[in-house]
């Protein structure tokens, strides 16, 4: 029954059935990216109107002689690789301690579950929760700050120094559940034994966690990190509600630059030089972090 | 003994306190929904009374109630779609052994990364040239393919803990290759597809930046991109920003719990090396 006859050729059923699949990503996958780099090289000018003639790289000069392009690439450094680091590490941090066996089973459940609310919570949502949080009249914190000692200003979306931390904070606020998840289930599928010999040969808690649970982690780690890297690296959604790039442009990251480029001046052929771009930086950031992986 | 019950008593402390703090703004928020429209945001932490006011306010109000439809209508279908495609081709990839199996896989894997950004640039211009500019067309079509990534492996695993003998036996009892999916693996399959089925509803209920980029017509704007632009405005109603929120928020959170046991396999798979 592997086979299905068409048209009296034999083909193999699995063809068939993965097809809706392959064709869909083909359209709405390939193609766009395929797009988005022609545009790069063939676009000039305003609007979806496309004249197409090779202008070389004219668009990818234009994003770079942006006074702020360096800054404004360096900002997104920052934003996706702190936030991957606070990501992997505050999840794992939590994994390992909503796993440990002397805690009551019931307990563990219900702040697994509690942890895991904020990622079912819309970007949307959590941006509008953190500003009223945070706002400088209204917030809560500000409020308490207020009653403690009047002079200080609780502003710290207003602020260029601060305004960055923010939002990697409201960032990890909101994604942090899902690497605690994908951690939890690892360490819950290492086996205990380990853990019992190593005990009987009078390994602490530390050493458990530095010699036996982190190298067994350790290519789930990297993949989890590469994949946040490149998430956030191309990411505007809160950054765009909370500041839209920010005071003074101390937000504004490559993604809010190629979206306000592109669904603000309609310059879609700059907008996709800068996707392409960022897409550059993804692969070099996928190729240094594969060759790190064991090869099993 | 004794530093084992300290080490606890700590282990409860710390964990709690986390959680808490995680927990609290939201909790704030929920709170907050019921102030009363004389009670101010800035003169106190907490509503002084608590109404229901708010909630018959967004409840009443036809406009609110529209974009959520429209966000249900929307997220339905990309779902549905997505799960209609997801299904078939896990199915292939699951039962049959062929050439560019694994590649293809990978590949499917690979794509949990593809940047929303790109999809939304490239399908903008097509979209405007096609004429399907403000319509759910390109906000379900952009949904399921960020979506179908997850519910392709998801359904994998899915299909994968069903047994083969199963559906072999069906087969030797006369049924054909189609039959015996509609009449004993899909209904086998069922819980498990309905937890990926939900979990695209959410991420497509979520979903902000497609909301905002295909959609320029105020009866057609999706709940979240509602929300967002109401945070824009100069003056805000807190309060029933924050009830729009949590009506939002809270049924999505309730589906979340439910399923969330059956979607870890797939969103944890090619995490762990095989």
């Amino acid at each position: 029954m592997q086979d299905i006859r068409i048209f009296g050729k034999k083909i193999n059923a699995g063809y068939l059935f993965s097809s809706p699949g392959v064709l869909f990503f083909m359209i709405m996958a390939v193609y766009p990216a395929a797009f988005v780099i022609y545009l790069a090289f063939f676009s000039s000018g305003k609007g979806i109107a496309i004249d197409p003639s090779f202008i070389g790289l004219e668009n990818f000069i234009k994003v770079f002689s942006n006074t702020r392009f360096w800054q404004i690439t360096g900002q997104s450094f920052v934003y996706a690789g702190v936030v991957m680091l606070l990501n992997l590490s505050v999840g794992l941090a939590l994994a390992v301690l909503l796993n440990q066996k002397c805690l009551n089973i019931r307990y563990l459940r219900v702040t697994r579950t509690i942890v895991l609310v904020s990622w079912a919570l819309s970007p949307t949502v959590v941006a509008v929760m953190a500003k009223v949080m945070l706002h400088p009249q209204i917030g809560p914190i500000a409020q308490i700050l207020q009653k403690l000692c009047s002079s200080i200003v609780f502003d710290p979306l207003g602020s260029t120094k601060t305004a960055l931390l923010t939002i990697i904070l409201t960032n990890v606020y909101m994604y942090m559940p899902f690497y605690f998840l994908s951690l939890l289930a690892s360490l819950q599928a290492i086996n205990e034994n380990l853990y019992e010999a190593a005990i009987i040969d009078g390994a602490n808690g530390r050493q458990q966690f530095f010699r036996i649970t982190l190298p067994i982690l350790k290519n789930n780690l990297l993949t989890l990190m590469l994949f946040n890297f490149c998430a956030t690296f191309t990411y505007m959604d809160l950054t765009w509600i909370m500041t839209e790039g920010g005071p003074l442009y101390s937000t504004e990251v490559l993604a809010t630059y190629a979206y306000r480029t592109a669904f603000n001046s309609y310059q879609f052929g700059q907008a996709s030089a800068i996707g392409v771009i960022m897409f550059l930086v993804a692969v070099v950031f996928s190729v240094v972090v594969l060759r790190r992986m064991n090869k099993e | 003994m004794k530093s084992k019950t300290i080490k606890r008593i700590a282990l409860y402390t710390i964990a709690t306190l986390i959680v808490a703090v995680l927990f609290t703004p939201y909790l704030w928020m929920l709170i907050n929904t019921f102030r009363g429209s004389g009670d101010t945001f800035a003169s106190s932490i907490f509503p002084q009374k608590f109404t229901l006011e708010n909630y018959i306010k967004v409840f009443s109000d036809s406009s609110s109630m529209r974009s959520i439809g429209n966000s249900v209508l929307c997220s339905f279908s990309a779902a549905l779609l997505t799960e209609v495609i997801a299904v078939t081709t896990a199915y292939g990839f699951s039962r049959f052994e062929f050439k560019g199996r694994s590649f293809l896989m990978s590949i499917f894997m690979c794509l949990r990364t593809f940047p929303a950004l790109l999809l939304a640039i490239a399908l903008f211009v097509w979209v405007v040239k096609l004429g399907l500019y403000d319509s759910f067309v390109p906000i379900i079509l952009a949904n399921t393919m960020l979506n179908l990534p997850f519910a392709v492996w998801n359904s994998i695993s899915v299909i994968d803990s069903i047994p083969v003998q199963v559906e072999e036996s069906g087969m030797v009892d006369g049924l054909t290759r189609m039959g015996t999916i509609f009449r004993i693996s899909l209904p086998m399959a069922l819980p498990g597809l309905v937890a990926t089925f939900t979990y695209v509803f959410i991420m497509a209920w979520n979903e902000y930046l497609f909301a905002i980029t295909f959609i320029s017509s105020t009866s057609k704007q999706l709940i979240t991109a509602k929300i967002a632009s109401t945070i824009g405005q100069f003056s805000v109603d807190y309060a029933s920003l924050l009830t729009t929120s949590v009506i939002a928020s809270v049924p999505i959170i309730i589906l979340f719990i439910f399923i969330q046991k059956s979607i870890i396999s797939g969103l944890t798979s090619g995490g762990v090396k095989e």
